[in-house]
């Protein structure tokens, strides 16, 4: 097998590679240091290769399974970290000019448990600055430049964890971290053709990642397939005393479905009408091949509530706080996108009796959700609306006319709720479309269960980008 | 990024005038006339709402007033054509909130958070 097709398996064949040692963590280490420095500038998806730490931690793992020692299924397997995670002794520099030089003196929750599992961090992966909560409204949003997508490097690889999304999708690393506040995971694994998985706030620690939104932000795996998603995340979830959101819940993977009864799901009303052609046409065809697993109701009605203005209410308030020093200093100037130079300053005089009537409303949105999962299992959704966005314009000019009708996204964030998006095949441009459920809090077991099952019938997952195989 | 030819700091009594005028404007909603469209999955493509375009004329004067708290807070810190996009945020931000306190509350529903002695 060539070098670069090793970082297109799924981390379950990587692993049983290297525990029965016909695969070395420090080759496999090497690979991805390799594809990280020659092709990570191509997509603007690198901030920091991580090359001595890298080969340490690899020869390390060697050296541990050559003894018999396995700690699980991500031992020796390399991966990348979006770049608002802190690592010890390593720039984190938020994607943002004003902590381009960024240091902590501590690990990240999900370094520290990643660690512990035998994982190798090859990379600090690029993001849109300070995770898009400034305003950005152009993919150029970053010190590093727009994240491009290896199925078509004119175009955008989502934000704003575009470096995990473009990372992945061209085998520079098998996994990623990336964080979402409303969209940041699902949004670059849609532009990316990768599988993300949302998970429910709370299920991991954020201890160490940079806050943009309190209430909002969660950490999460980026990778090729669900299970490879499931396997990242039952090694990142779990108690932490530093994180006080944290549930104190773990998340254990027993793997896909298995004459389980039919999954229950839910298709809002207005989510497909409007989206492009071949997003419809996919999203269809990807319902219709789990036939013998979903019972599909259509046209489900979507609580009317005012998800948009209280995510947007919270994010701006919660997000002007967590940067006010920059804000009050004015190093705002020094970002890359001109909305984000501004975007933050309207937060600084929102009222408090919005931000609060914005939390109060999350009760009864929780309860209008809690009633939704009563009746069904999963919702299911495009993860978007269009294919990725042209890498040189501004969002609003690009897909005029297109919607995806109700705020799925922002629900799902607002009420802490898990989701799943996977690639279900392309569309224009070259670019992939992606399918994404959604389910009820701590049922991440039965969305990875879903999408393995949905993985074993389909190849999309598996398909390599061109120029970049 | 502060444009000082373009600056047009405000004085204490041009502060009192668009004071005035935009008191005048907010009984009958200002904010109404300039909400922005809602938010939907796809016109955010990410975290957060993105910015809005430049400030369109027709701002509504709620807008303008915060804006200029803004600006005397921090008078060198923006060019024109920036404090312009302020404006504009401060728009959406209205426009957001009208709909917000559109959806109707009881006295006891608490915030979505609990304070812990």
């Amino acid at each position: 097998m060539a070098d670069t097709d090793l970082l297109y398996l799924p981390v379950r064949e990587l692993a049983a590679r290297l525990k029965s040692r016909q695969l070395s963590p420090v080759k496999l280490t090497e690979v991805c240091l390799e594809r990280l420095d020659r092709l990570g500038p191509q997509l603007n998806a690198v901030v920091t290769v991580m090359r001595d730490s890298a080969l340490r931690e690899a020869k390390t793992a060697e050296a541990e399974l050559a003894r018999g020692r396995h700690r699980g299924p991500l031992h020796g397997i390399p991966y990348g970290a979006k770049d608002l995670v802190a690592t010890k002794g390593v720039p984190t520099t938020w994607g943002a000019e004003p902590f381009r030089k960024q240091v902590f003196d501590h690990d990240a929750t999900v370094v520290t448990r990643l660690r512990e599992a035998g994982a190798v961090l090859c990379a600090k992966l690029a993001m849109v600055e300070l995770a898009g909560g400034m305003g950005y409204n152009h993919p150029d949003a970053s010190f590093t430049g727009p994240g491009l997508t290896p199925w078509n490097t004119k175009f955008w690889s989502g934000g704003s964890s575009s470096g995990p999304g473009a990372a992945v999708a061209a085998g520079l690393v098998p996994f990623a971290i990336g964080s979402e506040t409303s969209g940041s995971i699902l949004t670059p694994s849609a532009y990316s053709g990768v599988t993300g998985l949302r998970p429910t706030y709370g299920l991991v620690s954020r201890h160490g990642a940079m806050a943009l939104s309190w209430s909002l932000d969660k950490l999460g795996p980026m990778g090729r397939t669900a299970d490879d998603c499931a396997l990242v995340l039952a090694a990142i979830a779990g108690p932490d005393a530093n994180d006080v959101t944290q549930s104190g819940r773990s998340f254990a993977w027993s793997g896909a479905r298995n004459g389980a009864k039919k999954l229950r799901v839910a298709v809002p009303k207005g989510c497909t009408e409007k989206v492009q052609p071949a997003v419809r046409e996919n999203f269809d065809k990807a319902l219709a091949s789990l036939g013998s697993e979903v019972t599909v109701t259509r046209d489900v009605e979507w609580p009317d509530l005012p998800w948009g203005p209280a995510v947007g209410a919270i994010v701006t308030a919660e997000g002007a706080s967590a940067f006010l020093d920059m804000l009050e200093a004015g190093d705002a100037s020094q970002l890359k996108c001109p909305a984000d130079r501004t975007g933050g300053y309207s937060g600084l005089l929102l009222p408090a009796v919005d931000y609060l009537h914005a939390m109060r409303l999350r009760k009864p949105m929780r309860a209008a959700m809690q009633k939704l999962f009563q009746s069904y299992d999963l919702v299911a959704t495009p993860t978007r609306a269009t294919v990725a966005y042209p890498a040189d314009g501004e969002f609003a000019k690009a897909y005029p006319g297109i919607s995806g009708g109700p705020p799925v996204i922002p629900a799902g964030n607002l009420t802490g709720l898990p989701a799943l998006a996977m690639p279900n095949g392309f569309g224009e441009n070259g670019l992939p479309t992606s399918i994404a459920f959604m389910g009820a809090p701590f049922s991440e077991g039965t969305l990875c269960s879903l999408g393995a099952t949905y993985q074993s019938r389909t190849e999309w997952h598996t398909r390599k980008p061109g120029g970049f195989a | 990024m502060s444009d000082v030819s373009e600056r047009r700091p405000l004085d204490r009594r041009g502060f009192l005038q668009l004071l005035v005028g935009s008191l005048a404007t907010i009984p009958v909603s200002a904010a109404a006339q300039t909400s922005p469209a809602p938010t939907t999955p796809t016109t955010p493509p990410a975290t957060t709402t993105p910015a809005a375009p430049a400030a369109p004329e027709h701002s509504g004067g709620e807008a303008r007033l915060l804006t200029e708290v803004l600006r005397a807070r921090y008078p060198d810190r923006l060019s024109e054509t920036q404090w312009g996009s302020v404006v504009s945020d401060f728009d959406g931000d209205l426009g957001g909130a009208k709909r917000l306190r559109a959806s109707k509350l009881k006295n006891s529903d608490e915030p979505d958070f609990t304070f812990h002695a």
